[in-house]
């Protein structure tokens, strides 16, 4: 398996070229571009099942020791993150199947997501501090690119904003990393902990985390960093806001969790209280903005805030509960979100709107497609037995365990509004009559939303089987040494 | 498999295949969903055998789930669960039977059944789940098909506001009760009901605040004042809903936990303040609202409100009599008033309206209806041979001789009363709205009415032999569920042997019994002192406070007060969102870094500056601070330029000459490409900025220059470890076989990272080729710019 870890930036690299190169066959250059998603998820279910014994893959690249070269490594997390973006982007791009038409410049929507999906594994697959650094860019290029799909106005204003200020984010990312270096001298992550653990959480070296939280805080859209991310998903075309519900702002929790397990680990109290504070304020905010939305996608950018909010409050416990709890919203999250912003677009397929003023009487025009957005609302409310109630309910055990009761309380709190936005969007969406006539979509739109929300039911009825995955993905990240030791022993 | 499984889950089946098969054959869609009651209730008795059979003690049957997390689904069989097995399941199954005649032929009966018997599940798995997640589990799942049961005519506005607040209130409840729970279950290290009545002393373990939170799930769901509130709206239901969901079920769900909670709480300090103080404000605001509605149904809302309050007064009361006692009114109230519910169903089915303002005399034009009516508020009332009357005389009789906190148990016997003369009061008011009087105005109801075909009166007729039945015959449920149901409420092993009859001598209860129909009689005939009064009070507090002004208050607030809170700083200004972005940021950094102890400080980390090192750098800051201050674009370009040769000058500086140039390339190539782009691109106009704003810009700009310069002197002062940077210099000849250290990062020691700048280089080849397509394709259309 070592040899094979560069596979999931390979393969989408020499897939974007390929269908570079065969853009004016668009039948082949479609079909090329399904089976290569099909090949990169099958490979992502290898890692995991790889992974899961609890070996972690090191693979050196150009065979520099540790810690000089760039080092690429997979663990149980990596596997996990690896396969939520395999799948999650492939459904995307088969649901996009039945969205563009044919002369909606599918020639470079291929290629661009499969780079996208080779700056998005490449992030999980690195070991390496500064490496991140470079498929952030190749993300967000590419993601730039996707989110000013149509080149019209309002796109191309969301694709500024998202670049601007993830740019923001890459200069601050860049200042960190040579505080890091000036301080320690290295940028290989287990080397980092290493060497942090040895200095000692000096004073700089706690400016530093805190420059790092902000980075990542970016990607990960939290307040104050979260700024972004409602018209990048409500304006930007569906398969592309659901690629960025689903994936994208896990790479920056993704992030955010090495940070907190493995790079900056050691007494950094002060990270601890601002992570949760941060985490509160984003729970907050993501929870009040749905309420005077109209659209529908908004209303769901919004709840994704909020989400990442419960995601950033379950690390920030920095318990081995807090982390199984995380590592459970996060899959359950990245499941459901995607699934519900390609419902919307389904719906704004059948209606031609995504206003939720213009919809109503779903319930009776499209039975199946307001059942799956159905599904998708109540396991977002936290209704049992939907993953999205197992996923709160692990954080609030973990709140209470550790003592944070107030914190938590107020995370409980805002469940009343996630109640609240939940079930009047899904009646103004469903209930009633009036709205516009709905139209037909393609069957491939339907397959790919359902394969997605299933995951919400799945994850329920079957949560001992996320739950114990989360344990182990959670037992091995608590434990850096192990990480460390791979490293290091790597041949 | 066992009974009780079958008993929950079965209607959960039903609940998934009646949309199905609804929709295809709509004639079979009542007998479907009247499958899952009547399979639940065969389950039960064949779980009453296995129960008697095994000593009626406490039977427990669970699989694992989740068994890392201590989380299984587990039922604990007894007295109690049982008990409310029956009562759930022998409601609903009477319910369905009645909503076939009561549902219109055009009525979406799929989903209307599905969401019934998914309901009725939820219920069964209520009052059996033995964790107390698998509780809460059940709990939550009946506030969410209760949202769709009451919001089932969903093209009625009220029906959003109902089934909302409904929703929000229980839903929310729900919420504040799992916290309870999972504060309960740390104090205790127990999740299952069984266990904890079993351990002694929980009471003892368990905070204020957890007691408190599991209350607020019962006030809620029970809706107790100030929770009341969903409950008249939740009437946008049909009626066989509100029969089932607001008589026997969902409210009563709440007065089941606080029965569950009572061996385990019950020795709580605060339980009987808080439970007699809950059910006492409650009966009596019921009862006063109930006297102020005109609809019907919302008449029926306001006493269950009432009836549910007096049930939780006497749990708080707690001790052996009030247990029977709210154990015995719950069969009576449920049979009673789910009986009232459907006479009302009728009535409105066949007149059209549910106003007794609009409805007069229908005693003459339905008198089965009628005689239904009239035994089911008479049991309720408490007159004999009623049930009701067995139930009223037993509470009397508890609150002369309350238990519970002692210093305001003088009161209790004279608020109890009170509370009987104003239900005797309401239902004579109803009976004489519906029955009796003439219709107040010249308006009446849009159709005369009549009585209703056989099938449609068989449910409400069988409710109230029923509650005839409980009066007469008390001796059919006193040993087989009421005593089995007290003795588990009561827990300790107690066990309980009683007979009840209807007549026990001339006693104190009895004097308050006929003293209640007296007074109410009288005040039934001055009704117009009644109302009048009662008017003047709800004038006078018109204006002030109420749960009801609460309630809407909050989603005001939250909807509307919030927004411009959020839009402030979300308003998609994104020169807003960079400062932002920067600022809070900054700002924290600075608070962190200045409340820690740096040791020797700031200042050393600039001793090492060479005078030509400075000048460079404040060469640099000047021509960064030209791009932003120069009008015209060629000047920007050029001090850009400037600041980028400065750097390199400082690689000069500090003998790196190959990054100088580097840097060197790169700062001509860009302002060559600059002074391309901006040849062919038009000239814009920049809006100049107020004063106040450049100098906002330019103190954000300053602030965080400072910030950086002082973090990177102080980064250069703290090399405490030897860098990688060794081991490059050593190894670039001999092992990768470079003559230039930088060289070998780029394309060996770090190739990957190159390989990944290289394909953003080609991305971004990508997005230009694709988007000089697009002008292209538009420009061949005709409306290219």
């Amino acid at each position: 398996m070592s040899m094979l870890l560069p596979v999931p930036v390979l393969l989408p690299l020499s897939t974007a070229i390929a269908l570079l190169l065969v853009r004016n066959h668009q039948k082949l250059q479609e079909r090329l571009s399904i089976v290569s998603l099909a090949v990169n998820l099958a490979f992502a279910l290898l890692l995991l099942t790889a992974t899961a014994g609890g070996e972690i893959f090191i693979h050196r690249m150009g065979m520099w020791p540790f810690p000089f070269g760039i080092i690429l490594a997979a663990d149980r997390l990596t596997g996990t993150m690896v396969v939520l973006a395999a799948a999650i982007v492939a459904a995307c791009a088969v649901f996009a199947q039945g969205y563009l038409s044919k002369n909606q410049r599918r020639e470079v929507f291929h290629p661009l997501i499969h780079f996208q999906l080779m700056g998005i594994q490449g992030a999980f697959m690195t070991g390496d501090l500064f490496n991140l650094f470079v498929f952030f860019e190749v993300m967000l290029i590419s993601t730039y690119a996707l989110l000013a799909f149509y080149y019209n106005l309002d796109q191309l204003e969301v694709a500024l904003k998202y670049t601007f200020l993830n740019i923001l984010a890459s200069a601050l990312f860049l200042v960190g990393i040579s505080f890091l270096y000036s301080q320690v001298g290295t940028v290989n992550m287990a080397d980092l902990s290493v060497k942090i653990r040895e200095i000692g959480p000096q004073p700089l070296m706690v400016i530093t985390a805190f420059i790092f939280l902000f980075v990542f805080s970016m990607k990960a859209a939290l307040f104050p960093m979260h700024l972004w991310l409602p018209s990048a998903h409500s304006i930007s075309p569906t398969h592309i806001g659901a690629v960025l519900a689903g994936v994208l702002v896990k790479v920056g929790i993704y992030s955010i969790i090495r940070c907190a397990t493995l790079i900056f680990i050691g007494p950094f109290e002060k990270l601890q209280t601002v992570l949760m504070g941060i985490a509160l304020v984003t729970i907050v905010w993501g929870a009040l903005g749905t309420l005077p939305q109209r659209s529908l996608k908004r209303i769901l950018a919004y709840s994704t805030i909020n989400q990442l909010g419960y995601i950033a409050f379950g690390i920030s416990l920095l318990s081995p509960l807090g982390m199984t709890a995380a590592i459970f919203y996060i899959v359950s999250h990245a499941f459901l979100k995607s699934s519900m912003l390609l419902g919307a677009g389904l719906n704004q397929m059948l209606t031609g709107t995504v206003d939720l003023d213009e919809m109503g009487g779903m319930m009776a025009k499209a039975p199946y497609a307001s059942a799956l957005m159905l599904v998708g609302f109540l396991s977002l409310a936290g209704i049992p037995p939907l993953s999205g109630f197992f996923a709160k309910l692990f954080l609030l055990q973990a709140g209470f365990t550790q003592g944070a009761y107030l914190a938590t309380g107020l995370a409980l709190l805002m469940g009343v509004i996630s109640l609240y936005y939940n079930f009047t969007t899904y009646q103004r969406m469903a209930w009633g009559t009036g709205g516009n006539e709905a139209r037909e979509a393609p069957a491939i739109m339907y397959s790919s939303v359902t394969f997605l929300a299933s995951f919400a039911v799945i994850f329920g009825f079957g949560v001992a089987w996320l739950y114990e995955w989360s344990q182990l993905v959670a037992y091995q990240i608590t434990r850096p040494e192990l990480y460390i030791n791979a490293m290091r022993n790597a041949l | 498999m066992d009974p009780i499984f079958i008993a929950v889950f079965f209607p959960f089946a039903v609940a998934v295949a009646v949309p199905y098969f609804a929709n295809r054959y709509r004639a079979i869609a009542a007998w479907m969903a009247i499958l899952a009651p009547a399979v639940s209730l065969w389950a039960l008795v064949l779980l009453y055998g296995e129960w008697s059979a095994a000593g009626r003690g406490a039977l427990l049957y669970s699989f694992s789930w989740v068994p890392s997390a201590g989380l299984d689904v587990s039922f604990l069989v007894d007295g109690l669960s049982i008990m409310w097995g029956f009562l759930v399941a022998g409601v609903a199954f009477l319910i369905v039977l009645y909503s076939n005649s009561y549902l219109h032929e055009h009525e979406d009966m799929g989903r209307y059944y599905g969401w019934l018997t998914a309901f009725m599940g939820s219920m069964m798995g209520v009052v059996f789940a033995d964790h107390l997640l698998t509780l809460f589990i059940f709990w939550e799942l009946t506030s969410v098909t209760s949202f769709f049961l009451i919001g089932f005519w969903s093209d009625r506005k009220a029906a959003l506001y109902g089934s909302q607040k409904a929703l929000l209130i229980t839903g929310g409840g729900g919420l504040a009760m799992l916290a309870g729970f999972l504060l309960l279950g740390q104090a205790t290290g127990e999740w299952h009901l069984s266990k904890l009545i079993a351990m002694s002393g929980v009471a003892g373990k368990v905070s204020l605040a957890a007691f408190v939170l599991i209350i607020l799930g019962a006030a809620t769901k029970s809706a107790q004042w100030p929770f009341h509130i969903w409950l008249p709206n939740a009437m946008e239901a049909p009626t066989p809903i509100s029969a089932f969901l607001h008589s026997a079920t969902m409210v009563k769900a709440g007065i089941y936990l606080l029965s569950r909670f009572y061996p385990i709480l019950g020795e709580h300090p605060a339980w009987g303040y808080v439970v007699i103080g809950l059910g006492m404000t409650t009966m009596i605001a019921g009862g006063l609202l109930s006297l102020r509605a005109y609809d019907l149904k919302a008449i029926l809302a306001y006493g269950t409100i009432s009836q549910l309050g007096l049930i939780v007064t006497f749990l708080g009361f707690g001790g052996r009599e009030a247990i029977i006692g709210s154990t015995l009114h719950l069969y009576n109230h449920a049979a009673a008033k789910a009986a009232m519910f459907m006479v009302v169903g009728i009535i409105d089915h066949e007149t059209g309206t549910r106003d007794i303002r609009l409805l007069g005399h229908l005693a003459r034009r339905m008198p089965r209806a009628h005689i239904l009516a009239v035994l089911a508020a008479i049991s309720l009332i408490g007159i004999p041979p009623m049930g009701g009357f067995l139930t009223k005389e037993m509470l009397y009789g508890v609150s002369i001789h309350p238990g519970g906190p002692g210093e305001w148990a003088a009161f209790w016997p004279w608020i109890t009363l009170a509370a009987g003369i104003i239900t005797a009061l309401y239902h004579l008011r109803f009976l004489g709205g519906a029955f009796w009087t003439p219709a107040e105005g010249t308006e009446i109801s849009p159709k005369p009415g009549h009585d209703p075909p056989s099938t449609f009166l068989s449910a409400p007729a069988i409710l109230v032999a029923l509650a005839v039945a409980f009066g007469v015959a008390p001796g059919l449920i006193e040993n087989t569920f009421v005593a089995p149901a007290a003795e588990a409420t009561l827990g300790g092993g107690v066990r309980l042997d009683f007979h009840l009859t209807l007549w026990h001598g001339i006693n104190q209860p009895l004097v308050m019994s006929i003293i209640t129909v007296t007074t109410a009689g009288f005040l039934y005939w001055k009704l117009d002192w009644v109302s009048a009064v009662l008017n003047g009070a709800a004038e006078l507090w018109k204006n002030g406070p109420g749960p009801n002004k609460a309630y809407d208050g909050a989603i005001f607030i939250l909807k509307e007060r919030t927004w411009p809170i959020l839009l402030s700083l979300q308003d998609g200004n994104l020169r807003r969102y960079l400062r932002w972005s920067m600022v809070v940021p900054a700002l924290l950094l600075l608070g962190v870094g200045l409340s820690m102890d740096w040791g020797e400080g700031i200042w050393p980390a600039f001793q090492g500056t060479t005078f030509i090192g400075a000048s460079i750098c404040l060469l640099i800051s000047i021509s960064a601070m030209g791009t932003a201050l120069f009008p015209g674009r060629l000047p920007a370009i050029l001090a850009l330029g400037t600041a980028g040769y400065g750097i390199a000058s400082l690689y000069i500086v500090m003998k790196a000459p190959d990054l100088a140039l580097t840097q060197i390339m790169i700062e001509s190539a860009s302002i060559i490409l600059f002074l391309l782009a901006f040849w062919v691109l038009p000239e814009i106009k920049i809006i100049p900025k107020s004063a106040s704003r450049r100098a906002r810009d330019w103190g954000i700009a300053i602030f965080l220059g400072v910030l950086s310069a002082a973090g990177m002197a102080l980064a250069m002062n703290s090399h405490n470890l030897r860098t990688i940077a060794d081991y490059f210099i050593r190894t670039t000849k001999p092992i990768a076989g470079f003559r230039n250290v930088v060289n070998a990062i780029i394309v060996d020691y770090r190739g990957y990272d190159t390989l990944g700048e290289i394909t953003v280089l080609v991305i971004s080849g990508v997005a230009i080729y694709a988007m000089l397509r697009i002008v292209g394709t538009m420009q061949e259309d005709g409306e290219g710019h």
